[in-house]
């Protein structure tokens, strides 16, 4: 279990040097182990965010693995100098988004809703206070998932995977002051909902 | 531009119970997967890289010997083939005379001999069959080959009048008539000598040596319809 997922624990966060852009040369020239290097590097902050974001653990993995074909088979026409990180999330985003609006016109039963499995450490002593931890973190899940597309992205880029208002303005595709009203409005909806979580 | 977490927000703490799972282990090869059936080039550059592996070698030898073997065969094929339908038309030749094609090289007696041995091998002719197409073919020959002389002389007196009439515009038309008459006359006799011998050759056979035979004999347009196997 990833309690964060953080780009910025790993050695190199793309805010900050760039990297990915020379594996993304690399593969457009026809070196495709350079994939399998992006994959290393962006699949586990993709997945936290997919994960977040659609709260099923194999769809996500689906999204994020589609979002990996696509760079792929898009390698020699995505611009020289483009942030590989903004163009993955924003494809992981627009693919979360598609895939949650085919997930309600095709109600189904979930096989593996990550509602209540979540944030209980394996060592926790205490089974009162894992049961409420888990509860407060059931209803965090319910809330976010309540949140329109455009909040939640913002939110869950900005809270989990770190990135500036820049990054997620490009992903998005709107101003940084648009990214920090979407922070704001997200906060304020959230806080709304789990007003009882948060006095508890 | 990095953002530290919202410190004073009072969601923080509840954010960070929020925990997800890692990423599954085979990520990668799902990517590649998905990526296989749409993306022709790399598919290709990872068959490039496979076809170099030395167990793909012994399968490529394999499959480059039995492409060898398959081609060999088939052009062996085309060149039987090729020889059967020469010889089909040789033999068209030697029934219907008169159809108008390029006598062979060699002469008429050799020629007939060398299609009856022809014959024999491809229908497998006992010898007493072969004895008597031999006996038809010969007896046949030379009234269809001067039947064939015949017509041939007719449709040139034919042509001759046919270019009278388109140069001066004057032809003598009763000349011309009988010319032309003639022509009918000598071709369907032609074709009536042909058609006895095709006939009379095919009774000599059984019903499968038949079959094979008009089939031998239709391309070459030595068997007039009617003629059933």
């Amino acid at each position: 279990m990833t309690p964060w997922a953080r780009p910025d624990q790993s050695p190199a966060h793309e805010s900050e040097v760039q990297p990915g852009g020379g594996e993304l040369a690399a593969l457009a020239r026809g070196d495709d182990a350079a994939l399998g290097r992006l994959i290393r590097r962006w699949q586990r902050p993709l997945f936290s965010f997919a994960c977040r974001y659609l709260q099923n653990e194999a769809d996500a993995a689906d999204m994020v693995a589609e979002t990996f074909a696509k760079l792929y088979q898009q390698r020699r026409r995505i611009s020289e100098g483009a942030s590989v990180s903004s163009w993955l999330f924003t494809v992981l985003a627009n693919r979360c988004r598609n895939r949650l609006r085919w997930a309600r016109r095709h109600p189904a039963e979930p096989f593996d809703v990550m509602e209540g499995r979540a944030g209980i450490p394996c060592n926790q002593p205490q089974p009162d206070s894992a049961l409420r931890q888990r509860e407060r973190v059931s209803a965090l899940q319910r809330a976010v998932a309540d949140l329109p597309h455009e909040l939640k992205t913002a939110l869950l880029l900005h809270h989990y995977d770190r990135l500036s208002y820049r990054e997620i303005a490009a992903i998005a595709g709107c101003s940084e002051r648009g990214v920090e009203t979407r922070l704001y409005r997200a906060r304020q909806r959230l806080q709304a909902v789990l007003q009882p979580q948060l006095m508890d | 531009m990095t953002i530290p977490p919202d410190s004073n927000d009072p969601l923080d703490p509840l954010f960070q119970e929020w925990r997800v799972p890692d990423p599954p282990p085979d990520m990668e090869n799902r990517v590649w997967r998905r990526v296989g059936p749409a993306d022709g080039a790399g598919r290709m550059a990872r068959l490039g890289t496979w076809i170099f592996r030395p167990a793909a070698a012994v399968i490529w030898v394999v499959v480059g010997a039995a492409a060898v073997g398959v081609m060999g065969d088939w052009r062996l094929r085309q060149l039987e083939r090729r020889e059967e339908l020469r010889m089909a038309l040789d033999y068209g030749r030697l029934v219907d005379p008169a159809a108008g094609w390029p006598a062979a090289g060699t002469d008429a007696g050799a020629r007939l001999e060398r299609d009856l041995l022809w014959l024999r091998r491809e229908l497998e002719l006992s010898p007493e069959q072969f004895a008597q197409l031999r006996s038809l073919h010969e007896s046949s020959n030379e009234r269809l080959q001067l039947l064939a002389v015949e017509l041939a002389q007719e449709r040139q007196t034919e042509a001759h009048w046919e270019a009278e009439r388109t140069n001066t515009g004057d032809v003598d038309f009763l000349s011309y008539g009988f010319a032309a008459k003639g022509v009918d006359a000598l071709g369907r006799m032609s074709a009536q000598a042909t058609r006895s011998l095709i006939e009379s050759t095919a009774a000599v056979l059984d019903n499968r040596q038949r079959e094979r035979y008009l089939g031998l004999v239709r391309p070459a347009g030595g068997a007039p319809g009617g003629i059933k196997p």
